[in-house]
């Protein structure tokens, strides 16, 4: 009786997923690239909603007596942007797209190694640590790369003031990847175990 | 290492290949050597068990403790 590969269906499901990313990741940054080059404006979408349009409810028809609602997000476009803009709203979008394509990279590596060497093994505890930290870090490093860069974008097109701190309003903190991250080195640390126990068990005459 | 395997002087002892011993044991010839080059992690009581039947030993005689 064979047992068959026990990390299959994800892998297959991971090669997928890295292949989408990373073909996303190259076409976004060609996009960008292009738009950086050759659009005549630039647009980017802010959560920072200060100023006059904070406390001002949106007049809009269709809504019932005591409704009223609020922006909480509104979109720049600059008409002619300036080298710093056009440099700025480049970043704006790729940090995320290259995070999810090397975060697939990583796993599918991850998985690949386990096949071929065993999933007990201490380098598939050291590639799943080393996985479980880099979700940890550059899932919120990215975000928090673009919540930076929409501000100062934010700061270039608006003439009244804008704080750099305001990025934390424009910032919404992958939480999925903390939980995943540390989840990660838990499993880290319990394949690293295991692995000890395979070598205790083959080293058993 | 601290545990030191006899296996070694018990079979010229003895006049006894491993591959013999091997075949009366039970045991393959590569998990013998594991625990003859005293590379083995662990031995199971039934392992321990054979060797002394088929060695006519205790295992005092196959096992000694080292210090360092």
């Amino acid at each position: 009786m064979t047992k068959g590969n026990p990390l299959q269906p994800l892998t297959g499901v991971v090669r997928a997923m890295w292949s989408i990313t990373a073909v996303a990741f190259l076409l976004g940054v060609v996009l960008k690239v292009y738009n950086a080059i050759g659009e005549t404006t630039l647009c980017f979408t802010s959560a920072v909603v200060t100023g006059q349009f904070s406390a001002e409810p949106q007049a809009q028809g269709g809504l019932r007596d005591g409704v009223s609602n609020y922006p909480t997000e509104l979109r720049y476009c600059a008409v002619n942007p300036t080298g710093g803009n056009r440099v700025l709203g480049f970043f704006d979008g790729v940090p995320t797209w290259f995070v999810y394509a090397a975060l697939f990279f990583l796993l599918l590596r991850l998985l690949e190694r386990a096949t071929d060497e065993g999933v007990h093994t201490a380098g598939t505890a050291d590639r799943l640590r080393s996985f479980g930290w880099f979700t940890l870090v550059a899932a919120p490093a990215a975000t928090l790369v673009e919540a930076f860069v929409r501000t100062l974008l934010l700061r270039r097109a608006v003439t009244y003031e804008v704080s750099m701190m305001e990025f934390t309003r424009d910032w919404t903190a992958p939480w999925w990847a903390v939980v995943t991250g540390l989840g990660m080195l838990s499993l880290a640390k319990i394949m690293r175990s295991s692995a000890e126990m395979r070598e205790e068990l083959e080293g058993t005459v | 290492m601290t545990i030191q395997v006899h296996l070694d002087r018990l079979l010229a002892e003895r006049g006894m290949t491993l591959t013999e011993l091997s075949e009366r044991v039970g045991v393959t010839v590569v998990n013998l050597s594991v625990l003859k080059n005293g590379r083995a992690r662990a031995i199971r009581f039934s392992t321990l068990t054979a060797l002394c039947e088929v060695l006519d030993c205790q295992p005092g005689d196959l096992l000694s403790y080292r210090q360092g």
